[in-house]
């Protein structure tokens, strides 16, 4: 959810990660996948209990909390659940390309977001040089960018050229650029954020 | 927690609906106060002042 969580914000809506961990591997998690978002301690599954997320009867005697996600509204508007999603399995979790487009359908949004990642050129030479075999032409890409739908890329040097090209091609289609925030890994910075956005007919 | 199943089929669309457990839909969100892993508390109430919330659980280690 690292990626999705900069578009999620871009709706205005907050995302915090809920699971049975103590805070302090929370905290590790959190600095080692360098997520930019909270991470909450439900020791007892207290909370995955309260909004149906825990499934007392598992195969093998294991209870276990299954993913789930609830987008709740603004306690101005009342705090209610205007959208749940709890996987039948321990693993399964919506696409984010999907959940963008749940998110805007239970908001009732007009204007869509979306983000692309673009590296400088000092954190791609360094990501590829981790690797063992540089993966160079190879593309990865979890969704594509259409309209109505958001866009996540991990990035390898024909990505980067792809997303240096991608923001432009949102300007000449007439997506508003909302911001462009630097990312940051500690002291180093990685890249540059942009947040586009479109009104929706 | 970052497993992703990319088949179009394994999608279920809308929210979940399997017998054994309650909905929480169109109902006020059950409030909470949790740690953050900085080991401060944080309530539900005060994360939905600034605006909505999506709330991601996911599995833990037990």
């Amino acid at each position: 959810m690292r990626h999705t969580y900069w578009e999620i914000r871009g709706l205005g809506v907050e995302f915090v990660a809920v699971a049975n961990e103590e805070p302090e591997n929370h905290k590790e998690t959190r600095e080692r996948l360098d997520l930019p978002y909270m991470l909450l301690s439900d020791p007892d599954a207290e909370v995955a209990r309260a909004y149906g997320a825990f499934h007392e009867n598992e195969p093998r005697g294991r209870n276990i909390a299954r993913p789930g996600m609830f987008l709740i509204d603004s306690a101005e508007n009342g705090g209610k659940v205007l959208w749940e999603y709890v996987s039948p399995t321990t693993r399964h979790r919506p696409p984010p390309n999907r959940i963008i487009e749940e998110l805007l359908t239970a908001l009732g949004r007009k204007h869509q977001v979306v983000s692309v990642f673009v590296p400088t050129e000092a954190e791609l030479e360094r990501v590829i040089a981790s690797f063992q075999d540089p993966p160079v032409g190879h593309y990865r890409t979890p969704g594509e960018l259409k309209p109505g739908v958001g866009v996540e890329r991990e990035f390898t040097q024909q990505n980067a050229m792809a997303a240096f090209s991608e923001v432009h091609r949102l300007a000449e289609e007439g997506w508003t650029l909302v911001t462009v925030t630097p990312e940051f890994s500690g002291q180093r910075m990685t890249g540059h954020r942009y947040v586009y956005q479109r009104t929706l007919d | 927690m970052e497993v992703q199943l990319s088949a179009i089929g394994a999608w279920l669309p809308g929210p979940s609906t399997f017998e054994d457990r309650e909905s929480v839909l169109g109902k006020e969100a059950p409030d909470f106060q949790l740690r953050d892993q900085d080991g401060n508390n944080v309530t539900l109430r005060r994360l939905l002042r600034t605006g909505p919330l999506l709330m991601h659980h996911y599995r833990g280690n037990w």
